[in-house]
């Protein structure tokens, strides 16, 4: 081991192996003296404009002393100040409920109603408040996790932006809010004499809500209820329809695949079902011994996704051609090598007619050995490999030939199973905006959806919608919909509303309320009933629920139980017990039955054929004119992501701050485009360009992406709100305009032309990648399956774990923890990681970590206690990725700790890095000494910035720190402190498994595990022996607590292929 | 020495000294030993506690369940006096607090900062007795807080310096006289 450091001159620039951005794969990056010195700056990550404004204050006079006058003045005064204590109070309850005692928490099973998945929860609730969600570990579903966005929905209940009251107005004018009395008075006086009623919603999985609803519509002689959602799998259920005969979302047991093709499905981050898949999908992923079978994941996107990150082998393709990509498996498997039961099939041979190469040309370049090696495998691999696709129902279908001819249908594919009722159908929104058009609807009712909004002819339905004669809007806010609706009736969060969800065929949750509501709304169901209270006629269980004056929802949804769940699932119990069982145990489950394989109908691949052949060949285009850059015929891929989703929790600070697992870009959207195109363009990340389509344009920085093929650009929709909030609005770009509905096709969102030109402006993207940089250190082991089958330690004989004896040490011998009753270490699996970040939103939730800003983020001031750091490795056209998690890693030889002048930062018997903030006087010392870059600077009261209603998200358990005060990951120690507390109670001590962190419990895929490894039988102290783990940088001997489990590659040769960690050694 | 730096020398001290006496006078305490407040009703613990041997628990029931012992509800108080002494003024605010749902404000007396977590159960399961760090509660009319409840009279109990004596026993029968820490003192024990 070399311990010196050669002489700039002397070194020879290699790429290095794991690198986080484009940027450093270049020379200058390494030896170019500006970026040096702001290397060698204590906070060189502060970017350049900021410094600018720094020097630029100096200039103008604000010196560094004048600052130290101002501040010694203010805290003179601050003393003063505090000089008496303030003067506090108890308010103790009137009459204290009897469950409760203050200081305890207490836990509610719910639903998460976020999206349409139905997720089950659990609610921690301290002193009436529900503070943190966390899986129900009962519910078949999510099994315990939950995703970012379900972590973050508890913040959306204390958005202070919420609507208190119900509105009225005009149409696309001003509003001023009513009383109920008056605003149901408007509505009833309107439906009493409609004829055409039209609802709109999002697909909705609550069995008690569609009986309402539809008993409600039955009163109409013309009524319709129309269900879509921008990120629902209308074409998957349709394409179904077509090759099978029913509409529905089959069941993927991913648990059962040894291999997984997706061709445009990023099935772990956002598509489908995506906690179930994952969670599913990383049983296939773990690795204990040689012997161990591990998954192949292969993937064909235009756009990098969690699972095309995730994935063994990934081909970036272009956006639109995922049908042609489909076709040539299906051609090469059932043409050419002549496997499966179609291969002898005149029709499915007529249907998949055309040469590989012009489906190849189509997608981009594809590697016809590769494919067609993939077309083997996948044979090899029949009835235990999962195809799915993402995007237009043409692929669908082929998506359906493939599955059928590799027997997966019936196997590992359950299309009997899903009664998947929460499909919607967009395309049905084009018939409605015609109506609309037409002056016909007389009475207009959006629940949830937000077509202003995610339509790509938003503006035509708002203007449409002025001409029905009431549009009556049941929602939280005044949303781009809603700004078009007469009256806007303020609606419940789902933590407020009792419901249900019928999530697949063998689930029933209820959905409980764990807060009575904060302002004067309701839960749609309950305005319904308050209009059939008002006089509107209604059938069925809804009328007789509104006879009763003081009959709610809650009643509905409990008779509906009655009638319908309690016959088959209470037997020999009766209603009261049955109903209190099940809410207390949040979900009902019957055994679903086993999966029939279906008849697949060849005619359903016409339309994958005539798809197929409108898909236009690329042709780029480049014209200069000046410095003015034009390239034109770019395809456009439209995504969604795991923070953002299709928009709907905008205003939601978490998911805006919380980094974008690829592009660690928050607060805005960008264009990604592939570093080989963005080379030939001379476009850089950060510049503005102008991208225009058939149907828009505006201007949108570009972030150069690697692994996007040259001709594509992504985008990635839920952003360029106007009327989310105060937190959403005006954040980045409405990407919906390039969307193409229409009522053939349904959404698509991908394959449209573009063209973009660079403006020559700038705009700084709050990308957190550059941020807590790690230099070129040897951060992260990954090896190939091969190498792993042949030496399951061969990870350990690679360069990054250079072993300690081999290293000269300072450090005194180490503290002997085996004679403390816990030993605290977490262990993290690189190989089942996807990087979705649910863990990132889970530990803000549960630590009290406060948003900074857009602005803060590019000063490289975020404070999330854990970031997950992706590293690219290989070529940057087609790198393979690895997610590493990286919070305090609780060194035994903590660098931070010998620095801290005030011992704040200390070492605990039970092995905790504790940080003690009321000893902390921020010298930052610590920060500048931590190799892992986990530790946060308070330069702000950044709870001065919580302001109303969120206040009452805080965790009551974890200090909320001040300016000044240095933070980082605790392990949860309030979560230790608590779990033992409850074993001294019950007089035994901590079992594994009584204590989980907050990452840990989120985390679909289980990557993360906690425990005491002073008990020999704990899963951590199983991880820890298993040959995969290793220890962050182990060379510079500060033994990590935390250890990670190497990533295992099952490809060939390129993931193991050596080379330089240091990117100048 | 010049006359003129002598001055100067002596100015500089008598300045600091007044600094010194000024800083003691105005900077906060860490301590709010013997503060005690005026309650929004006289309620005398000394007469519920003292004379009628009301055990602490009936009122605040938390501390053996919780890390709060928490002030009793309204309702706590209506358990009795909605017969005895009904008719007194302060009976008739906490039957209007109770009419009304309008809850009492009492103000708090013993506080630990908000980065320090402090924990009834434990302390209470462990077998110290509340006048241990209330004071004789049992004696006072109005309370007041009776210990310093600061961290270094939190450390010198747990690390074992000037543990009560019956704890000590309570915790090490077979050795009372001893020395040896009785409660953890990890930073973490109780900031987090």
């Amino acid at each position: 081991m070399e311990l010196t450091q050669k002489p700039a001159s002397e070194m020879k620039f290699e790429k290095p192996r794991h690198w986080v951005s484009v940027e450093e794969l270049k020379p200058e990056y390494w030896t170019d003296e500006a970026i040096q010195t702001r290397h060698a700056q204590e906070f060189y990550d502060k970017p350049i404009e900021t410094l600018e404004k720094i020097e630029a204050m100096d200039r103008a006079g604000v010196s560094r002393r004048d600052f130290l006058t101002v501040m010694g003045a203010s805290m003179a005064m601050a003393s003063f100040a505090c000089a008496r204590r303030p003067v506090n109070k108890i308010i103790p309850y009137v009459v204290q409920p009897q469950e409760m005692t203050p200081g305890n928490p207490l836990y509610f099973s719910s639903t998460c109603r976020e999206c349409a998945n139905a997720c089950g929860l659990l609610v921690k609730t301290r002193e009436g408040r529900p503070i943190k969600l966390e899986g129900n570990e009962a519910h078949p579903v999510n099994r315990g996790s939950l995703c970012a966005q379900g972590q973050a929905s508890i913040l959306n209940l204390y958005d202070p932006d919420r609507l208190k009251k119900p509105m009225k107005g005009d149409k696309g004018g001003s509003k001023s809010s009513v009383n109920w009395a008056e605003a149901d008075a408007l509505v009833v006086a309107a439906l009493k004499t409609a004829k055409r009623v039209r609802i709109v919603s999002l697909p909705e999985s609550s069995e008690s809500s569609r009986r309402a609803i539809k008993e409600f519509m039955s009163s109409f002689a013309d009524a319709k209820w129309i269900e879509a959602d921008p990120t629902g799998l209308d074409e998957v259920a349709d394409a179904q329809n077509e090759s099978y005969g029913t509409r529905v979302i089959p069941e993927f047991a991913f648990d059962r695949a040894e291999m997984v093709v997706s061709i445009g499905a990023d099935f772990l981050g956002t598509w489908g079902d995506f906690v179930q898949n994952a969670q599913k999908w990383s049983k296939m992923r773990k690795l204990s011994q040689a012997k161990d079978a591990l998954s192949k994941l292969v993937v064909f996107e235009s756009n990098m996704s969690n699972t095309g990150a995730s994935s063994d082998e990934r081909f970036p393709i272009l956006p639109g051609s995922e049908v042609a990509v489909a076709l040539a498996i299906a051609h090469e498997m059932i043409v050419v090598q002549k496997k499966g039961k179609f291969s002898g099939n005149a029709d499915v041979a007529s249907y998949l007619a055309g040469s590989f190469e012009n489906w190849a040309a189509k997608a981009g370049s594809l590697d016809g050995e590769k494919v067609k090696k993939i077309a083997s495998e996948l044979w090899e691999a029949r009835g235990k490999s999962i195809v799915v696709g993402g995007g237009s129902r043409a692929l669908q279908v082929v998506v359906n030939l493939l599955n059928s001819n590799l027997e997966n249908d019936g196997k590992t594919i359950d299309g009997t199973a899903n009664v998947g009722p929460h499909t919607g159908s967009m395309h049905s929104l084009v018939a409605l905006q015609s109506e609309l058009e037409s002056g016909m609807v007389d009475v207009l009712i959006v629940h949830g959806a937000n077509p202003v909004y995610f339509l790509p002819t938003g503006k035509v339905f708002g203007e449409a919608m002025k001409k029905a004669k009431l549009v009556v809007s049941v929602s939280d806010r005044i949303d781009e919909t809603a700004t078009f609706a007469d009256v806007v009736l303020a609606e419940n969060h789902y933590l407020e509303s009792w419901g249900d969800a019928h999530p697949n065929a063998s689930a029933y949750s209820v959905q409980q309320p764990t807060i009575a509501p904060l302002f004067d709304t309701r839960c749609l169901e309950d305005v319904i009933i308050g209009w059939v209270r008002g006089g509107i006629k209604a059938s069925g269980l809804l009328a007789q629920v509104a006879q009763n004056p003081k009959g709610s929802f809650y009643d509905f949804v409990r008779e509906n139980w009655r009638q319908t769940l309690y016959p088959t699932f209470g037997k020999g119990q009766s209603f009261n017990d049955f109903w209190e069982t099940t809410l207390q145990n949040g979900v009902l489950t019957s055994k679903s039955g086993t999966p029939r394989e279906r008849a697949f109908k060849p005619s359903s691949l016409k339309i994958a054929k005539d798809a197929a052949a409108k898909i236009k060949t690329i042709s780029l285009g480049k014209k200069n004119t000046g410095p003015v850059v034009e390239a034109s015929g770019l395809m456009l891929g439209l995504y969604f992501k795991g923070s953002m989703g299709d928009g709907r929790s905008a205003n939601n600070a978490w998911l805006q701050e919380m980094p974008d697992p690829i592009s660690t870009v928050t607060w805005d959207n960008h264009l990604n485009i592939g570093p080989a195109h963005a080379a030939e363009l001379g476009i850089q990340t950060n510049d503005v360009v102008l991208l225009k389509g058939a149907k828009g344009s505006f201007e949108i920085p570009v972030k150069v992406q690697p692994g996007i093929a040259k001709g594509a650009a992504t985008l990635a929709l839920g952003y360029g709100r106007t009327a989310a909030g105060s937190v959403g609005n005006g954040v980045g770009q409405n990407a919906y305009v390039f969307g193409q509905l229409s009522s053939e096709t349904g959404m698509l969102y991908s394959g449209a032309e573009v063209s973009i030109t660079k403006t020559g402006k700038k705009y700084q993207l709050a990308e957190t990648q550059l941020h807590h940089k790690i230099l070129g250190r040897p951060i992260l082991n990954e090896i190939s399956f091969d190498e792993f089958k042949k030496n399951p330690n061969a990870s350990m004989e690679t360069e990054p774990a250079v072993k300690m004896d081999k290293v000269p040490t300072l450090w005194s011998e180490p503290f002997d923890y085996s004679k403390s009753p816990h030993r605290w270490m977490l262990a993290v699996d690189l190989n089942s990681c996807t990087g979705c970040g649910a863990c990132v939103v889970a530990c803000q939730a549960e630590n009290n970590t406060p948003v900074v800003g857009r602005d803060r983020v590019r000063q490289s001031r975020e404070m999330h206690w854990m970031r997950i750091d992706r590293y690219y490795m290989g070529d940057e056209n087609n790198p393979t990725v690895a997610f590493q998690p990286m919070m305090c890693q609780h060194c035994e030889n903590a660098p931070c700790e010998t620095v801290c002048p005030v011992v704040a930062t200390s070492h605990s018997e039970d092995g905790l890095n504790q940080m003690t903030y009321s000893r902390c006087v921020g010298t930052r010392y610590c920060q500048n000494n931590c190799p892992y870059k986990t530790r946060r600077f308070n330069f702000f009261d950044h709870w001065k910035d919580v302001k109303d209603t969120k206040n009452m998200v805080w965790n009551p358990d974890v200090t909320v720190r001040s300016r000044g005060i240095m933070e980082k990951c605790t392990f949860c120690v309030q979560r230790i402190n608590e779990a033992k507390s409850k074993a001294k109670d019950k007089k035994t001590s901590i079992k594994d498994g009584d204590l989980k962190t907050a990452c840990q419990q989120t985390c679909p895929t289980d990557a993360i595990i906690f425990g005491n490894v002073n008990d020999k039988d704990s899963a951590i102290h199983a991880w820890i022996k298993n040959p995969r783990a290793f220890r962050s940088m182990e060379v510079l001997n500060t033994r990590p607590a935390v250890h990670y489990l190497t990533k295992v590659r099952n490809a060939e040769g390129e993931a193991a292929e050596g080379g330089a960690h240091h990117g100048h050694s | 020495m010049n006359s003129g730096l002598r001055k100067f020398a002596l100015f500089g001290v008598v300045v600091s000294i007044g600094l010194l006496v000024a800083a003691w006078q105005v900077l906060p305490r860490t301590s709010n030993q013997g503060y005690q407040p005026e309650q929004p009703i006289p309620f005398s613990h000394k007469l519920h506690a003292g004379t009628f041997k009301m055990d602490c628990r009936y009122c605040h029931g938390g501390a053996y369940k919780s890390a709060h012992a928490t002030v009793p509800s309204v309702s706590t108080c209506m358990n009795c006096h909605s017969l005895v002494y009904p008719e007194s003024p302060w009976m008739q605010k906490i039957k209007k607090a109770y009419a009304e749902g309008k809850p009492i404000e009492w103000v708090r007396i013993h506080e630990v900062p908000d980065h320090v977590h402090f924990n009834h159960k434990r302390h209470v399961a462990k077998g110290v007795s509340c006048e241990t760090c209330h004071g004789n509660v049992k004696e006072m009319d109005r309370v007041y807080q009776a210990q310093p409840l600061t961290m270094g009279w939190c450390l010198n109990c747990h690390r074992g310096f000037e543990t009560p004596k019956y704890l000590r026993k309570a915790i090490y029968p077979e050795n009372p006289e001893g020395t040896d820490p009785v409660a953890p003192f990890t930073c973490n024990t109780c900031h987090y």
